[in-house]
Order: C-alpha cells, then structure tokens, then sequence
C-alpha cells in the first residue's frame, strides 16, 4: 500500500479495494490455527468493524496479535482460552461479554494495534505527524483565544 | 566473597595512573562536570556503565506501523533503559517504586521530557520557612548566573512570563505556540484564576551554538536524531574529548569509592560490563554522578574501617530523605475541538505551556510546599490509551473516537513530597548483583501532607477542565500515579550546612571526605515540584567551578 496521505474518502475506498483484491496472506500463523485466526479476524472486526475506512481486520489487527502471541507464549494461551469462550457467532460473543476481562482484553488490544496501522493512525485518524516542518505555526485560530 | 572497599582480590587489574579527576557517570550531571573540568585543564577519567548511543541509529522517524516492518527484518531501536534482569533492585511490594534507568553515555538525557524550570527562593527557601527537615545552603542568588550560563550552552526556550515560583531567563529561544488545545486550557485556567505561562524546554526552536533547530517531529521520546535537544553525550562530551583531556571506560560498572589511610578517596573499584571482570583505577578526586540511586548504593556499597556505614556518611544521612514528586493525570476532550480534522500537533514534542505553582500565595494551606502542572499529550496524538477508557464497540465507537482525537486536553500536575527519614534507598541486608556487589532496596511510601495537597491538586485540575466544559475520562479522585514514576529521584545524598544533618556542603562535596565531590541529583535538600535537570546542571556547573579552584588552590 502506498504510503501517501489518503484524503479522501474516494481515495480510501480505492486503496481498500486493492487491499481485497490481494491473495490471502501468505505467511501462516505464527501462534493460532487457521480456524482460530478467522475467528479472531472477525472478533476484532466487532470491537472496530469497516466503515468508509478500513476496519481492524482489513488492518491486520488479528495477524499482529497472532505474531505476539507466537513470540509470547503465556500471551497466547491467554488470547487462546479467549477464542474459546468466545466462540460461535462474533456479534453475540462479543456482547455477551461486555464487562468480562475477556472483553477488556479483545477491546484493548483492538484499541492499541489498530491506532498503530497506517488504518488506523493515518487513513482512519488522519494523523499525518512525525514529519520534517520547517516552521511551527501552532494555533492561528482567533476563536481559541 | 565480599570485597570491601579496601580489599582486592589478588588477581584484580590495577591501573597504577593516578589521574587528576574521576567521575563516574555520564548523563546531565557527569557531563557537566567532564566538560567543565576539561575546558579548564584538568584531564578527566569518566566511568560509564554503557557505552555511547548513535543517533544515526534513533528510529526518530519510524511510523508506528514501520517498526513492526522494521522488527521482522531483525532491527531493533537503541535499548535505552537497563533491563532489571540485568540490573535488579528491590522495592518494597506494598508500595512499589519504579526506577528508569539509563545506562550508556548520555543517561536519561537522551530521552528526557527537556521541561527545563529555574527552581526559584519560594522552592530554596520553603524549608526554612515551614521548617521542615533542614534548609538548603544556598539561595536562588547563588545559583542564577548558573542558570543563565546552562541555558545559553544548551538552549532554552520559553517565554518572558515569569511569576515568583518561576523566575525567567534573558536567554530563552523563541517558545513555540500553543496548540488549539493548550489554548482552550490557558483560556480555561484563566477563568479559575490561574495564569499558565510558555513552556521552558531545552529544545531549539532556533539554531543555537551552531546546532540544527528542531524540525517540529514530536519523536524527542524516541532521541533527536539531529540532536535539537540537549543530551549530555553531544552537548557536552563531544566537546570535552575536543580538549584532548576526556577519557571515557565504556561499559565499566563501578561498584565503590575506594579510600587510602588519610582516609581520603583515591580511586574507583567497578567491573567490566562485558568480561564481569573487576578493576580499578586510581584518582586524586572522585566525582560520583550516577543519578540519584545508583550514586547513593556505590556510597553505602564503599565500606571500609574508615567509614563502616559508607563513604561520607557520619552523619547516616546517606540512604535516607529519598523524594521526588506525587503525580497524576486528567484527561478530557474540548467540546470546540471534537469532530474537527486532526492537524499535526507535534510542535517541540510535549506540551508548550506550564503551569507554575500559586498555593504559596493567597490564604495559607493546611499543607507544606506546592504543585505546577504539566499537559503533554493534548492534542492529536499517536496512542490512543484514552480510547480504551471509552464505553462501546462498533462503527459508532469508532466515529466517537475520531471525533475526539484532536480534542483530547491532558493534565499531568506534579506535587512536591516533603523528605521523610524512612523514604531511603538500602543496601544492607539485599542480595548481590552478578559481580557480587549489593543491590540496592527502595522503600517509600508517601503520606498526609502528599494526602492533603493532593486534594487541592485534583480540585484545581477538575475546575479547569470544568470551565473548559470538557467531555472528561473516568478519574478517581486522590489517585496517584506509581511511586518513581516521576523520575526524578533526590535527596539521598542532600547539602547542608550541618555535617550532622547532610552528607555534601554547598558545593556537593562531601563534609567528611572533602575529595569526593555527588553532583546529581541525590544531592538536593528538597525536591520541589519542578523538574530537576536544569538545576543539576546547573549545581554541577557550579561545583565543578568550585573543585578546579580548589585544585588551583592546592585545597584538594
Ligand atoms: C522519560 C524521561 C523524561 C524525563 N523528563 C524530564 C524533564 O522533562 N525535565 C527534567 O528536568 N528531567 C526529566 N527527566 C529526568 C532527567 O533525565 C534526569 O534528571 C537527568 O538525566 C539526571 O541526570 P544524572 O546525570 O543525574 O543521571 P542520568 O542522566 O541518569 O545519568 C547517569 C549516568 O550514570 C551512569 N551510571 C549509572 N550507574 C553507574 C555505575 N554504577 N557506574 C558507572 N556509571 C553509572 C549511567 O550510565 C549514566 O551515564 C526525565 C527522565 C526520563 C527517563
Ligand atoms: S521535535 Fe524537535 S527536538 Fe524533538 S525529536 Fe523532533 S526535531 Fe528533535
């Protein structure tokens, strides 16, 4: 994917056609099954599903989390007795476990991995920082006085 | 077999140089000394317990998202803090303390925040007024040429709006402008009477000294790969090895101060952080910096008949009064700001306002000593821990978020915690580390008057936040943030006039033995609200003005 700052919508769904029209990923998981990785796939797509800008699958939240997991092995029996209570339809999983540590756990680490995507911080966000600027300006709104 | 400070293993190298100055460390304190010492003449061996980290190699510029690219082709950012599994130390389980520790040239200085405060006569002299443990030696008099001489070396920016608890500067680099929401904090303050000035931080918002400026990319967490910031190693280093009389041991862990039958200081025992093996070197002075606590164990760990509680330290003052500041954070979003178009709010990185103390003024408190405040992460910022504390899921959780990213005003208030005697760092009694030297163990625990002035700390921050009409995240009124987490360690090794009561005269050497000089800043009487670095700098610059005079003087 390009690294270009993406503006528009137009632009964000474009890019996200060509992220579909890609060939699976081809590296297989690292900690999960194929099953339980389609499974978290969609579980992280409950807590931050596609809108008009990717959503945390499209953004390879549950790849990232399978490649924690393979380097942290109590990390991942943790994410493993997850997918196990939380099997079955994601929806449901999900909002039957609102306010459980399970819940937490999926949300968070939602939370912190996709913000971290080109996904997340920049086409959702438009975060476009940690550049090279040659002045700072700061505020200039009159109003913020 | 424990080695005390007088005895070595028979098969120990021993370099037979006596050099003029030995200082172990080499991060604010340490490098202000080296540079100090060397521009005047006098050849230095500095000891540091890492080695040098290059700049080129900073992952500054490395997105969020290319550092996962960037690991799975095996490359690794600059490992700044020392793993305790390397390093460990002790704290008490009931009350933790954490201790950030950088090992290698530079110290902490390669990633500190730069918030760079004057401490002013309302900090100096706060303890003779309220007379609370014993009073500093010097006053805000001493120390001001100082200040003006750090900040013209390292630059300073920051405004002209100086207050009592904040005296200025005539040498400050242009403050950089507040962001949209540092604007609606100051105009919200202002409505509950509080008046917040520029931001002071050693970042240069102009080129100064011939160094680039800042280029405005907020990644001064990660290291400056273009040092717009001050750090010992480029700063004061680099310069000192110009003059020819720098020598730096990498990699040398030192363990105690050794001391000859005039009882005197004359060298340094330390271990070779990668062979372990254990040597020594000889010097006529010693200057300990290590930062606070890891100056304070190689004191107490420097046994000997002479001083069998630890070089220097009749007067048992070493180990105890370990301070630092109570903190917490506050977090809502501006109404004005939900729902707009993120802009790139990294400025110099960390907040560009300050909010100096005022409880010394008005009706009196029914606590000691007082608190400013800090705001980093106002704005639209990489991280979005805050998102987490949010209720939902879903496309409309997702929209709630975006909308208040660039809203997000954060408030960080820092209070004074006053010296306690049972507030120490130990080594008796704690297990050895791999060279067989005695780690140290942290005990503190804060209490009521850090009680009362918290109350105060959170009514102030909830009534900005109030008249700012923010949207607030969940908080806990009284809670504080983990003990340490300031970093900013004092008071172990604290100056006074007394002998009785403090280890180090006015100008950080020792009562006792009066050819070791600690300059960091375990040598403060108190620890105000305010960071330290400026000050230690300054102390340091100050001290180190003070040893070659002496020297010249044939005094020591
Ligand atoms: C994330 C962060 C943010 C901070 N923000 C601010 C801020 O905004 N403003 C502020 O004023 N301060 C801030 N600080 C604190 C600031 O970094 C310290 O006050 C300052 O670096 C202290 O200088 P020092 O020389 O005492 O210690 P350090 O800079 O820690 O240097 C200690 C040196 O001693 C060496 N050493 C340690 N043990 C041994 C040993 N046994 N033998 C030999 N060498 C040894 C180390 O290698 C190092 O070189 C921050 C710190 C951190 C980590
Ligand atoms: S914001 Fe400025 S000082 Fe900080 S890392 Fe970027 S260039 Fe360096």
């Amino acid at each position: 994917m390009s690294d270009a700052f993406l503006t528009t919508r137009r632009d964000a769904l474009v890019i996200l056609a060509g992220a579909a029209a890609l060939p699976a990923q081809a590296a297989p998981p690292k900690f999960f099954t194929e099953a339980e990785l389609a499974h978290l796939a969609k579980l992280v797509d409950v807590i931050l599903p596609r809108t008009d800008t990717p959503g945390a699958a499209d953004a390879q939240v549950h790849v990232i989390l399978d490649e924690r997991c393979g380097a942290n092995a109590a990390l991942g029996a943790r994410w493993r007795e997850l997918l196990g209570r939380m099997s079955g339809d994601p929806e449901a999983a999900v909002k039957a476990a609102v306010d459980t540590p399970d819940f937490k756990l999926l949300k968070d680490s939602t939370i912190d991995v996709y913000y971290a995507t080109r996904e997340g911080l920049r086409q959702e966000l438009g975060w476009n920082a940690n550049t090279y600027l040659p002045e700072w300006k700061g505020c200039t709104h009159d109003e913020h006085r | 077999m424990m080695n005390t400070a007088n005895q070595a293993a028979p098969n120990v190298q021993r370099s037979t140089e006596v050099h003029e100055v030995i200082v172990v460390g080499s991060g604010a304190a340490g490098g202000m000394a080296a540079w100090n010492l060397t521009r005047q003449g006098v050849n230095v061996l500095m000891l540091d317990a890492g080695t040098r980290f290059r700049r080129t190699q900073f992952w500054s510029h490395v997105k969020p998202w290319e550092a996962r690219e960037k690991a799975a082709l095996g490359q690794k950012p600059p490992q700044f803090y020392v793993d305790t599994k390397e390093q460990p130390y002790l704290t008490d389980e009931k009350n933790p303390f954490e201790l950030v520790r950088v090992w290698g040239r530079g110290g902490k200085t390669n990633v500190w925040g730069r918030v760079s405060l004057r401490y002013s006569d309302v900090d100096f002299e706060g303890p003779a007024k309220d007379g609370w443990e014993i009073p500093w030696p010097i006053r805000y008099k001493d120390i001001a040429p100082y200040y003006d001489r750090v900040e013209q070396l390292i630059g300073v920016c920051g405004g002209d709006d100086d207050q009592d608890s904040l005296p200025g500067s005539k040498f400050h680099l242009p403050a950089p402008a507040p962001r949209c929401g540092e604007r609606m904090i100051m105009r919200a303050a202002k409505q509950v009477g509080i008046s917040l000035v520029a931001g002071r931080r050693a970042v240069l918002t102009k080129e100064h000294n011939g160094r680039p400026k800042c280029h405005f990319c907020g990644a001064c967490g990660k290291g400056c790969d273009i040092g717009a910031f001050f750090n010992s190693s480029d700063y004061l280093l680099e310069p000192a090895f110009k003059t020819g009389r720098l020598k730096v041991l990498d990699n040398a862990v030192v363990a105690r101060v050794l001391v000859g039958d005039d009882g005197l200081a004359n060298g340094v025992q330390y271990f070779d952080r990668t062979t372990r093996e254990e040597r020594r070197v000889y010097a006529k002075r010693v200057i300990v910096a290590a930062s606070c606590i890891d100056s304070t164990r190689i004191l107490l760990n420097s046994k000997s008949a002479r001083y069998p509680n630890g070089i220097g330290n009749s007067s048992d003052v070493i180990g105890h009064y370990l301070t630092e500041q109570v903190r917490f954070h506050m977090y809502g979003f501006a109404p004005e700001l939900i729902g707009t178009k993120a802009q790139n709010d990294d400025g110099i990185g960390g907040e560009h306002i300050y909010l100096p103390r005022y409880n010394h003024r008005g009706a009196k408190r029914d606590y000691l000593r007082g608190f400013g405040s800090q705001f980093w992460n106002t704005g639209a910022q990489p991280g979005l821990f805050w998102a987490k504390q949010m209720p939902g899921y879903g496309a409309d959780f997702k929209k709630r978020v975006k909308d208040r990213f660039p809203a997000l005003m954060a408030m960080h208030p820092y209070g004074e915690v006053l010296p306690y005697r049972h507030n120490r760092v130990r080594v008796d009694g704690t297990p050895n580390d791999q060279y067989g030297v005695p780690i140290a163990k942290l005990e503190y625990r804060t209490g009521e008057n850090e009680q009362r002035m918290l109350k105060e700390m959170y009514a102030m921050a909830e009534s900005v936040f109030h008249a700012a009409k923010a949207e607030m995240l969940p908080f806990t009124r009284g809670a504080i943030d983990s003990y340490g987490s300031a970093i900013h360690e004092h008071g172990t090794c604290r100056m006074g006039d007394d002998p009785k009561r403090s280890a180090l005269n006015k100008f950080n050497q020792m009562h006792d033995v009066k050819n070791v000089f600690v300059m960091d800043g375990s040598s403060f009487t108190t620890a105000s609200e305010k960071n330290p670095t400026l000050t230690i700098l300054a102390l340091a610059w100050r001290a180190s003005d003070y040893l070659a005079a002496e020297m010249k003087r044939g005094n020591v």
